[in-house]
């Protein structure tokens, strides 16, 4: 055994400790609903929009990302780097989150104003 | 084989069995709630933070394929600007969020939720029962 094995045996070993780290967190936090309370709003009123928006955006950014890291493993020869993010993605992203800043700071005032 | 070429195959073993150890001790508490991640993405009001759980899944993602490259090259690979770009923009809207909620519960202090862990309320060592 060399020393590069043992290098791969560290990589592959943390490699599904992480795995098993977010199967344990994202567990806890399904089984338990009431860690998801206030996902969607800030009071109690009704799912608010901006939110819904940044959910369905960064769904969408994290499985296309995800799908390119799959291509890269699929594809012949070694990987030298992590899959790009693509420039129109970035875009989308910041505007999304735009509007969410601008959606929560909307309501902050909005119940600063009516206590 | 001579006795001294082992030297660094045995001290990558025990560099091995240390961070795998304290990798499973870590996961072991969280399993049995002794690392509570109750406020993982909780804010101190009690309700779930969604540029907490937007960056939680983001940094999960990113690492994962990080690491999921590097075990299938053997080597580090590089990370993109892009990428960084990314987790700068989740990170950012995490603490630009996490201003706001301060601004609002500086203004409205009966919004801050009973029960939630800070130092008035935290017994620093609860007395053990026997």
């Amino acid at each position: 055994m060399t020393v590069l094995d043992i290098g791969r045996h560290v990589q592959a070993g943390l490699g599904a400790w992480l795995a098993a780290l977010a199967a344990i967190v994202f567990y806890q936090i399904i089984t338990n609903p009431d860690r998801l309370r206030g996902l969607f709003r800030t009071g109690y009123g009704p799912a608010e929009p901006e939110r819904i928006q940044l959910v369905a955006v960064f769904g969408f950014a994290t499985g296309a990302y995800v799908l390119e890291a799959v291509k890269m493993l699929n594809a012949p020869g070694l990987p030298t780097r992590m899959p790009e993010v693509p420039q129109y993605l970035l875009t989308v992203l910041t505007g999304s989150q735009a509007v969410y800043l601008a959606g929560k700071t909307t309501h902050t005032l909005n119940a600063r104003r009516n206590p | 084989m001579e006795p001294w070429y082992d030297l660094p195959v045995v001290i990558a073993v025990v560099i091995l069995l240390v961070i795998l150890g304290m990798a499973l001790v870590v996961l072991w508490k969280i399993v049995t709630n002794r690392i509570d991640l109750t406020y993982l993405i909780a804010e101190p009001d009690n309700k779930a933070s969604l540029s907490r759980f937007q960056f939680l899944i983001f940094t999960f993602v990113v690492a994962g394929v990080f690491l999921l490259l590097c075990i299938e090259s053997g080597t580090f690979v590089n990370i993109p600007d892009s990428v960084l770009a990314l987790l700068g923009i989740s990170g950012g809207s995490y603490v630009i969020s996490k201003g706001i909620s301060a601004n609002a519960s500086k203004s409205n202090p009966n919004t801050e939720a009973k029960g939630a862990p800070n130092a008035e309320n935290v017994e620093p060592n609860p007395p053990k029962q026997a």
